[in-house]
């Protein structure tokens, strides 16, 4: 990785947008990355997601914390979770959207759903796996916003309750509420499936 | 097989990826000349004072945090607004009532005990489509505090009971809430927004009721098995739900041009739950029409049909673009999704998503999830334009 916090402090407080976004990228792009893939769950509309997610903080720069170097875990965690909060609402417009387009979850949205290799492992078993987790995407997108918003957040993003909380300026109460609710209502759906869960 | 709902969750989310050098580089050289980034001084080189001062706010509890915690974020997501602190405050202070306790609902006190929870009505609010339902729960001491952190209990978490709610009209009712306010140790504020399954369907006067059966109390750790508080209890509540207990209708009577097409914008309804845009176009009926709002910041216009149902494909990243997808519209052919839809509060323009979702509807329905206060509202935006409603006659229906 490229240092640049060095070039940054080189340059005396380095005032340039672009070298800004270089640190940016350097410090959380690659966990960003992780989340678009996870939110997208197909490539093309991660890179799209990523570029927005980006362009968008670099917009609102104002809330990004200083970072002077990588010790700085506390600032980097805070602009973190701000490009996962941005990243998060983004898709979730663009989903909508999307949603007037399509019906059904098609096999290419979930292209990056690999299931672990294991060669005890019977077909069988795996082919329902994947299955399952299929239609497990299809719920989850279906959740009411509220809901899937923490269950991103949660389980694509890492987050901690406490830091759902924040980047969704709801109390920490609501953020548990919701993600009870969400799994509650997945388990419904899987088992309506005919999954025993 | 069984499985595991968290363990499913978890490898549902278990996708790795690495940006390309290309990708990072498309954002470092990007052409910010647009929007004016392109000189700006990035702030986060502020000095080391202003790191502090900024972090003495968010240890003190600062400003923005105590406003944006009394109306719900999703709001603020759907008006393009979560990101801004300052104007979230604004709309907090103008728009929308901030307290339960809102003296246009209804607040029958509705009150039910059994084992040592009291569950009493608050506050209920409808219209056609939407109810709102707030209620407070007391949890006896032989309840362990219901919120609390975990510093005092290894086993923190929030207790949560579990609704149904049925009107005697008999349309299916779906709901999704939470937690409003945290009272007391024993206290806590839940409130509900409650819809009609379709949107065809509507929530018509008669008698609500609501029902609660379990109280749990759901752990810190992102678990499956609850804690059982109370079970099998009767905690049955009914009001009488009084439909459209306030709401303006605006006679717009305008005509919004869009490219080479006309709508007509009819009227507007706005209750304190809701909003809906009753449209029409000149010579063209909007029957079967599927319109889809596509946006590609850098993809051609697509146009394309499904069979009998004409499936137009709108770009509207613009006007610019809204006007080329106009120009390819075959004869007989019209739009009639508004993808910018606003409401505005207090002169303050307020994006908002609005749709028709599917099928060839006339109008544009929007659900709040906070109770609106109409006397903030002095205009909205349809597709670009904006218009004061200040000067638009309406009628109050009560």
């Amino acid at each position: 990785m490229r240092n640049t916090i060095n070039v940054i402090m080189e340059k005396e407080g380095g005032d340039s947008l672009q070298d800004a976004a270089q640190l940016l990228i350097d410090t959380v792009g690659d966990d960003v990355y992780h989340f678009c893939c996870r939110l997208t769950r197909n490539r093309m509309d991660a890179d799209d997601l990523y570029q927005d997610t980006f362009l968008k903080a670099l917009e609102k720069q104002s809330r990004l914390e200083t970072v002077y170097d990588m010790g700085q875990t506390e600032s980097i965690r805070r602009n973190r979770n701000f490009l996962m909060g941005i990243a998060a609402n983004l898709w979730k417009n663009q989903w909508r959207k999307k949603k007037r387009e399509q019906k059904h979850v098609s096999i290419e949205d979930t292209e990056f759903f690999e299931l672990p290799s294991s060669d005890e492992e019977d077909m069988q078993i795996r082919l329902e796996r994947k299955e399952i987790q299929q239609r497990l995407t299809v719920h989850i997108r279906a959740l009411p916003e509220k809901l899937k918003m923490v269950v991103y957040l949660f389980y694509a993003a890492e987050m901690r309750t406490e830091e759902i909380a924040e980047t969704l300026h709801i109390p920490k109460g609501t953020v548990k509420s919701r993600l009870y609710l969400a799994r509650a209502r997945l388990k419904d759906n899987l088992e309506a499936d005919g999954y025993e869960i | 097989m069984k499985y595991d709902i968290e363990e499913l969750l978890e490898e549902n989310m278990n996708i790795q990826g690495t940006p390309s050098r290309e990708l990072n580089e498309r954002i470092l050289y990007h052409d910010r000349g647009g929007n004016g980034m392109q000189n700006k001084k990035f702030v986060k080189y502020m000095p080391k004072v202003a790191v502090a001062a900024f972090a003495a706010i968010v240890v003190t509890g600062g400003i923005g945090y105590a406003a944006v915690n009394l109306w719900d974020r999703s709001v603020a997501e759907d008006f393009g607004v979560a990101e801004d602190p300052e104007m979230m405050r604004e709309m907090n202070e103008k728009g929308f009532a901030q307290q339960p306790q809102d003296t246009r609902a209804q607040s029958d006190q509705v009150s039910a005990t059994d084992k040592g929870i009291t569950v009493t009505l608050k506050q209920t609010l409808a219209d056609e489509h939407s109810a709102y339902v707030c209620y407070e729960v007391k949890y006896g001491d032989q309840y362990k505090a219901v919120a609390q952190g975990r510093e005092k209990h290894p086993d923190y978490g929030i207790a949560m009971p579990w609704a149904e709610f049925q009107i005697d009209s008999g349309n299916s009712l779906n709901y999704c809430g939470g937690v409003k306010e945290v009272i007391d140790d024993h206290t806590i504020l839940y409130e509900d927004f409650i819809t009609t399954s379709k949107m065809e369907d509507t929530l018509n006067e008669g008698k609500m009721k609501m029902s609660l059966s379990n109280f749990t109390m759901d752990r810190e750790k992102a678990d499956s098995k609850p804690i059982v508080m109370a079970k099998d209890g009767n905690w049955n509540l009914s009001w009488d739900l009084s439909v459209g207990s306030e709401k303006r209708v605006y006679h717009l009577d305008q005509t919004l041009s869009l490219g080479k097409n006309r709508v007509v914008l009819k009227d507007l309804t706005i209750s304190p739950l809701s909003y809906t845009l009753t449209l029409g176009s000149e010579g063209v009926s909007l029957n079967n029409v599927f319109a889809v709002v596509k946006e590609h910041s850098d993809g051609d216009i697509a146009l394309d049909k499904n069979g009998d149902m004409k499936v137009i494909r709108y770009v509207r990243t613009n006007e610019e673009k809204a006007d080329r997808v106009m120009e390819k519209l075959p004869k007989g052919q019209t739009l009639c999704s508004l993808d910018t839809v606003a409401l505005c509060l207090d002169g303050k323009v307020f994006d908002c998503m609005g749709g028709m979702g599917n099928g060839g509807r006339d109008y544009v329905y929007r659900q709040f999830d906070k109770v609106l206060n109409l006397e903030k509202v002095t205009g909205t935006r349809v597709a670009g334009k904006y218009i004061d409603l200040k000067s638009v006659p309406y009628d109050t229906v009560k």
